[in-house]
């Protein structure tokens, strides 16, 4: 079967303005060789010692995170996380649907979306917001809490998640213009869009304060909050690449991800809090894996967040370089960082992010 | 000149004709124009590896194909692994590609076709391989991918034939 003539001219033309240099390249093979050589046979002793020293720590830690020695009583978490469950589908990838998970003991999950991402439901729990569709180019789908009756709201959106309004009744996504990055509302009912002015800086996430005054937004350089018309800019954290920041429920304390700027393997993240007042910043770094998406329970006492600290010490030693991070699951900690316990148990068959939380 | 540095002359000759069709394809199937380029060198560095165990041009076209789309699927798996910027982006757009309408078009056209026929279509259409030797690459029967490929071309001339229509004054 040989090529189709109107297909390939089709490809050939968009394939030609991918810019390539091919002594460039050459060279950097070259120069790269001598390099590789001695990484892979340091790697092979570093990774036998981290294997055996993982394999130790990790016993250590999850004996006394089992489910069965949860507490129970007032201070035991409530509630149901919306969930973001990524399921392996053979040779063509993961598939990712919105599942909603009691946080007590024994609930069973129920799926609210086959095919979903970001899974959140709006502030008065009528709603449920979530994409479909690869990175850049996301479709924003709105249904009822259940997952009945979707609808698709917006398409193609180069977003990197989305904050619904206090009101529930827009949400505020970002868009791309000639200049750099923007927020537009959507309007739920309707569909409508309306272009916010832009917002200076580098940022890839924004969250929406409970009293509906500002944003927050992350980038690779920090975390920053502003008024919705871009006045009163005020840095909260600087020198860190923040993902995914979340407000707790009053308003007062944002929960976030964070890594080192400079940190190329970008595996390694913390949950951090700051004040929003800029003040009291920590990060909690209790783990030298992926601990990310943080999302306040309703009454702001706990944060769930995925970790790859109850993976398998084969699933972390790939884990910095594999092709997926293999073993996410659901922990809950105290925003304080205490009483950090693991919600369900990591699964080889799935992966398990939290993305919101409602009574 | 010793045995591999009359290889690595060989190699040179095997990089420069192969290496722009390689990136290419892979940044069709992964549709992005960045990162093409940059799973290629990983492919002719495996490829180099290997040399003196590759025996003919055709050879190391297909070792060289293989490898670059089976990473380009692998990078798409990452990046529904951990999608929708939960780390944050992992590189920037490639501004004049992804500006570009004829790259835009073809590659919103390749979305709608499954990762398996977006190979197919890629490797058969724009790399110029045929069906035996494109399961070779992608480890499926021939007859399998003449099946793909027949669906991912329906698909993709029908993608591209609205869009044309959408675009037309």
């Amino acid at each position: 079967m040989t090529a189709d003539p109107a297909l390939k001219d089709r490809l050939t033309r968009a394939a030609d303005l991918v810019p390539v240099d091919v002594g460039a390249h050459l060279g950097h093979l070259y120069g790269d060789r001598r390099a590789r050589v001695v990484r892979q046979r340091i790697g092979v002793f570093a990774l036998t010692a981290v294997v055996a020293l993982l394999a130790a720590a990790i016993i250590w830690r999850l004996l006394p995170l089992g489910t069965a020695n949860v507490p129970v009583g007032p201070a035991a978490p409530s509630g149901t996380l919306a969930v973001m469950r990524g399921t392996l589908t053979g040779s063509d990838g993961v598939e990712f649907a919105a599942v909603a998970y009691p946080v007590e003991p024994g609930g069973a999950p129920r799926t609210l979306a086959r095919t979903a991402g970001l899974p959140v439901w709006s502030p008065d729990g009528s709603k449920l917001a979530y994409v479909v569709g690869p990175n850049h180019h996301v479709d924003l789908i709105v249904a009822d809490a259940d997952g009945a009756h979707a609808r698709r709201i917006a398409t193609d959106l180069p977003t990197f998640g989305f904050a619904w309004s206090p009101d529930g009744g827009s949400i505020a996504v970002r868009t791309l213009t000639d200049h750099g990055a923007r927020v537009s509302l959507i309007v739920v009912g309707t569909g409508d869009v309306q272009d916010l002015p832009a917002f200076d800086g580098d940022w890839w996430n924004l969250a929406w304060s409970p009293d509906g005054t500002r944003f927050a937004f992350a980038g690779p350089a920090g975390l920053w909050a502003q008024d919705l018309d871009g006045s009163h800019r005020q840095t909260l954290v600087s020198d860190l690449h923040v993902v995914n920041p979340e407000w707790s429920p009053d308003g007062s304390v944002l929960a976030f991800g964070c890594r080192p700027p400079d940190d190329a393997s970008d595996y390694r993240y913390d949950i951090c809090t700051v004040h929003a007042d800029g003040r009291g910043f920590v990060r909690f770094a209790d783990w030298a894996g992926w601990d990310a998406v943080p999302v306040w329970s309703p009454d702001g006492s706990w944060l769930a967040f995925a970790s790859d600290r109850g993976a398998t010490p084969a699933q972390v030693a790939q884990n910095p370089g594999g092709a997926r991070l293999e073993g996410v699951t659901i922990y809950l900690m105290r925003p304080d960082g205490s009483d950090v316990r693991r919600m369900v148990p990591a699964s080889d068959r799935y992966e398990l992010v939290p993305t919101d939380w409602r009574a | 000149m010793s045995t591999s540095e009359a290889a690595a002359g060989d190699f040179d000759t095997c990089f420069r004709d192969l290496f722009p069709r390689v990136a290419r394809t892979a940044a069709l199937v992964s549709r992005d124009p960045d990162l093409g380029p940059d799973i290629a060198q990983e492919a002719f560095a495996r490829l180099y590896d290997r040399w003196d165990r590759i025996e003919s041009v055709e050879h190391a076209r297909n070792f060289a194909f293989r490898v670059a789309v089976n990473l380009a699927r692998s990078h798409l798996r990452r990046r529904l692994a951990v999608p929708f910027g939960l780390r944050g982006p992992d590189r920037p757009q490639a501004d004049a590609t992804a500006s570009s309408d004829a790259w835009l078009v073809v590659v919103h056209a390749l979305g709608v076709l499954s990762p398996r026929q977006r190979a197919c279509v890629v490797l058969v259409d724009y790399a110029d391989l045929d069906a035996a030797t494109a399961g070779a690459a992608l480890g499926m029967a021939e007859a399998t991918v003449r099946v793909h490929l027949m669906r991912g071309r329906r698909a993709l001339r029908a993608k591209l034939s609205t869009t044309d229509q959408e675009v037309e004054p």
